[in-house]
């Protein structure tokens, strides 16, 4: 049966009709389809309907997290900051130099992207790396002039948890106020700014990389440890709906 | 973008920014050159180090304005200028405005494009400033009455331009031409851009 969830109408002639996939109702993940020439309500017109269907999916029985990791770097490519949200024990305990590659890597890719980015953009417009999307998983990325770069590693298909006021937040589009660009612009302005920016003891040529195990922590350099950062980042994580 | 929409921009942000006291502002400020100036005796080194204090401060405001560059609806796809013009309206109609409360203006544009000059009539920071005049200090340390005509007082503007400018890319040299301080009827801060410069790895990626 299809569930609607959301009906948005529009009035005008459709052509053809693409087929509503009729599956059962099952969780959670969501799936746009267009139908059109649906039982006319008043004759003489054609109404294309935006429905939402629900895609079978197998419950699995893992928790699965939306957000696997957030890496920030700086402009010279150095890892501020890094944090990964997994429940499996073995990517904990990953080898640091694996750890550092993948950092080195996840900036490359970046700043390649970005001048690609550049160059295919049209005059006049500016050009801006929102999300690379792979199989296994999206990295949503946000960069401010000053070269910062926040990247978000996510599912591909993030798991809209609330559903106050049914209808609008399962709104197939995700919702602006959740989007990830959205999220990552706030956690630039509200939290990195506020927290390490503003911090005095913030120096932003030294900063200490979590060091990995074995190596001694260097005193004298700024570590992001010292200051709220973390927590208020998972804090609004957490507030997020598709934060699991 | 226009002019006048940065300065309402300015405003804007200017409105939202927690404030601190005017007078504490300048008289700490005030305290600080003179203990500098009691360390160092020499104006020009003074004068160095206020440019380097001014550089740290501007790198973190940098940070300030471009987040919060959004809310005031400069948008994420207007702020990148596309001149230095557009930079230097931002800086001064924006930056000055949003940090200190003051109306900045910019102007005398070089031919090639690459300098301008901001003015400000009024400086926050010299409130309750005198410089001594010549021949007023000949202490033991043998400091001559001209030196201090030297200092360049409010010197951390240069700094803090330097400092926010250089975070974007752009590494610009800044110079105090002229001074309420010293008797001109307002201060001018010009602003060269010496190059852009360019992304790219620094040590630190390929140490890690």
């Amino acid at each position: 049966r299809v569930t609607p969830l959301s009906r948005i109408q529009h009035r005008g002639g459709a052509g053809g009709t693409y087929l509503a996939q009729q599956r059962q109702l099952n969780y959670p993940h969501f799936f746009f389809s267009t139908v059109s020439h649906l039982p006319q309500k008043t004759p003489g017109s054609t109404r294309l309907e935006l429905q939402l269907v629900v895609t079978p999916r197998q419950f699995s029985l893992a928790v699965k997290m939306t957000v696997h990791a957030i890496h920030i770097f700086d402009r010279k490519g150095k890892t501020l900051f890094t944090k990964r949200y997994t429940t499996t024990k073995q990517q904990l305990m990953q080898d640091a130099e694996q750890v550092s590659e993948q950092r080195k890597l996840i900036f490359g890719m970046l700043f390649s992207l970005r001048e690609l980015v550049g160059s295919l953009t049209p005059e006049g417009e500016s050009p801006a790396l929102h999300s690379v999307k792979t199989g296994a998983g999206t990295l949503h990325c946000y960069e401010t002039i000053s070269g910062l770069r926040i990247a978000l590693y996510t599912n591909n298909n993030p798991v809209m948890n609330t559903l106050p006021g049914g209808a609008r937040a399962a709104g197939g589009e995700i919702n602006s106020k959740t989007s990830f660009q959205t999220a990552l612009k706030h956690i630039y302005s509200e939290i990195w700014v506020e927290c390490v920016v503003r911090s005095p003891l913030y120096r932003p040529e030294d900063i200490q990389v979590d060091p990995p195990e074995g190596r001694v922590k260097f005193p004298g350099r700024f570590d992001i440890k010292c200051t709220n950062f973390e927590l208020k980042l998972d804090e609004y994580l957490k507030s997020m709906p598709w934060f699991l | 973008m226009s002019s006048s929409s940065k300065a309402q921009a300015g405003q804007a942000l200017w409105s939202k920014m927690p404030k601190a006291n005017a007078e504490l502002f300048a008289l700490t400020y005030g305290s600080l050159v003179t203990e500098l100036v009691r360390d160092y005796e020499d104006p020009i080194e003074v004068n160095t180090q206020l440019d380097r204090i001014g550089h740290s401060i501007g790198v973190r405001c940098v940070d300030e304005l471009l987040s919060k560059a959004d809310l005031a609806g400069l948008g994420a796809s207007s702020t990148m200028c596309a001149n230095l013009r557009d930079t230097a309206e931002v800086v001064a109609k924006v930056g000055f405005r949003m940090f200190l409360g003051i109306q900045a203006e910019v102007g005398g544009f070089s031919q090639d494009q690459r300098s301008f000059s901001i003015y400000l009539q009024e400086n926050p920071l010299s409130t309750f400033v005198e410089l001594p005049a010549a021949g007023d200090d000949d202490y033991q340390y043998g400091a001559g009455g001209d030196d201090l005509r030297k200092l360049k007082y409010s010197n951390l503007y240069c700094g803090v331009i330097r400092g926010a400018l250089e975070q974007v890319n752009l590494k610009v040299e800044c110079n105090i031409v002229r001074d309420t301080l010293k008797g001109d009827e307002l201060n001018e801060i010009r602003v060269e851009l010496k190059e852009v410069l360019s992304d790219g790895a620094g040590d630190d990626y390929k140490e890690e």
